[in-house]
């Protein structure tokens, strides 16, 4: 993809987010409980049914191999060098967060590490101190709503916010202007995308075996793990200062259980079971 | 307010205020001292080869209730639909449930790998005592998992009624989950007790 086509790419995924909100956002308020907006489920299944298929029969076999061929110094550098691509956009978006913090350690991390290509990590048993942003955060911490929830091809769970952010980071990235021409572009997006993939799957590859095996709806499940990662990634991790917002702490604020409907705190006279 | 009742109000203030917080740290660190508790007791379990199979999954199991309000868990995850359930239906979930948590977890044991557990602080959210952890991993400095957890208090006894890992409730989680299942079956409990038996089975076979 060339520079210009990106940029078509970019309007078009726009507008289709724009149309999306546009055409539910009535159904938003009565929706009770968690933040879940989900307004093209049907879609989003099939498409994770795609990705699904994608993982049983590319992604599990390739991550095994990799996981069990490639020695484990050689995995390590390959994961440094795919947090190194990352940092620019890191420092770009903690900059526009107003977080110098992390930027500076981020860019600290990139010229340090920049002498070996990224292959090797010489802030190893430190780490550099920084947490990944995205331009999905920096929209999440300047108040924009996750939108609704999307399932991409290949790319997997995301929502309207996040997917701008991804297009957003496109322009963040040095590489996007280094490379020239659309064949060498494709080609190391989709490599890069590709290592990517294979590199969390064989990291966490028995966790996300199991939590397939436990799961009595993965769909749902992964959902939920999506928006409420992602809000506390937003908050770098702090508790909400808010709580009855995303994270659900107003579930927990409102709930009393029915066996105990005098107790106002949740806590229990005498424990029934 | 008239400067009488002012006066009044503050003296209160300055009368109270030094003690809340004593009292708040007290119960902060009883409830801290309580997951420490749980997180060795966990651990030593898990590196113990000696207990496996159906022993070491009946040492879990007692683990789990002496710490984890499974009652308070197990309705809050049906919310709504806890009130629509039937006396039966209630008890065939409560017992599914505590089962698919001592498979899904007894599962995972043996990828145990050197990690450490720390509690690193607590604080009061609404009616309920958070408690800040961590695990961490000798191997990799990203490898550390931050865990918080959710405590209530009776009679001076801590029960846990949730897990945050890196900001994902456990609860809340698997609250999503099942209403999604009986959403997606017309809101009819049944058939999730029976995909919740479904899924137990195997996990059964994955020991």
């Amino acid at each position: 993809m060339n520079f210009l086509s990106r940029i078509h790419w970019a309007a078009g995924v726009l507008f289709v987010l724009v149309a999306l909100a546009g055409c539910a956002t009535q159904s938003e308020e009565t929706t009770a409980g968690p933040q879940i907006y989900d307004p093209i489920e049907p879609v989003n299944r099939m498409f994770f049914a795609v990705n699904e298929t994608v993982d049983t029969f590319m992604l599990q076999p390739t991550a095994f191999v990799y996981k069990t061929a490639l020695p484990d110094p050689m995995q390590e550098m390959v994961r440094n060098f795919l947090r190194w691509l990352r940092s620019p956009v890191v420092i770009a978006n903690s900059l526009l967060q107003g977080d110098t913090d992390n930027a500076g350690n981020a860019t600290e991390q990139f010229f340090v590490n920049g002498i070996t290509v990224g292959l090797i990590d010489w802030g190893h048993g430190q780490d550099w101190g920084y947490r990944d942003e995205d331009f999905g955060q920096t929209l999440g911490l300047h108040g924009v709503d996750g939108g609704p929830y999307l399932v991409l091809p290949l790319l997997g769970p995301s929502n309207g916010r996040d997917l701008v952010g991804r297009v957003v980071d496109i322009f963040f990235d040095p590489l996007t202007y280094i490379v020239s021409g659309p064949g060498a572009q494709n080609a190391i997006t989709i490599g890069r995308n590709g290592t990517e993939a294979v590199d969390f799957r064989a990291r966490n590859f028995d966790q996300i075996n199991e939590l397939k095996a436990s799961s009595l709806d993965y769909y749902a499940r992964l959902r939920s793990i999506y928006l409420q990662r992602r809000d506390a990634v937003i908050r770098n991790g702090e508790p909400d200062p808010e709580p009855l917002t995303a994270d659900g702490s107003k579930e927990f604020e409102d709930f009393t259980p029915s066996d105990r409907p005098n107790s106002v705190t949740g806590e229990l006279p005498t424990k029934s079971n | 307010m008239n400067s009488f009742h002012r006066s009044i109000f503050l003296l209160f203030l300055c009368i109270a205020l030094p003690l809340a917080p004593v009292h708040a740290d007290e119960k902060g660190a009883a409830a801290e001292k309580f997951v420490a508790n749980l997180g060795e007791s966990a651990l030593a379990l898990v590196t113990d080869k000696a207990v496996v199979g159906e022993a070491r999954r009946e040492k879990f199991r007692m683990l789990l209730n002496e710490h984890f309000d499974l009652n308070w868990i197990g309705q809050f995850v049906l919310g709504r639909n806890w009130r629509r359930a039937s006396p039966e239906q209630r008890e065939v979930y409560l017992k599914l449930f505590e089962e698919s948590i001592v498979f899904t977890y007894t599962n995972q044991f043996d990828s145990y790998s050197g990690q450490m557990f720390e509690v690193t602080g607590s604080g009061e959210n609404g009616r309920y005592t958070v408690v800040k952890s961590k695990i961490v991993d000798p191997a990799s400095a990203q490898g550390n998992v931050l865990i918080d957890w959710r405590l209530i208090e009776d009679d001076g006894k801590f029960w846990i009624v949730d897990v945050v890992i890196e900001g994902i409730s456990m609860g809340i989680t698997q609250r999503n989950e099942y209403s999604s299942v009986i959403e997606s079956n017309g809101g009819k409990i049944d058939p999730l007790l029976a995909r919740m038996e479904e899924i137990l089975e195997g996990l059964r076979k994955r020991t």
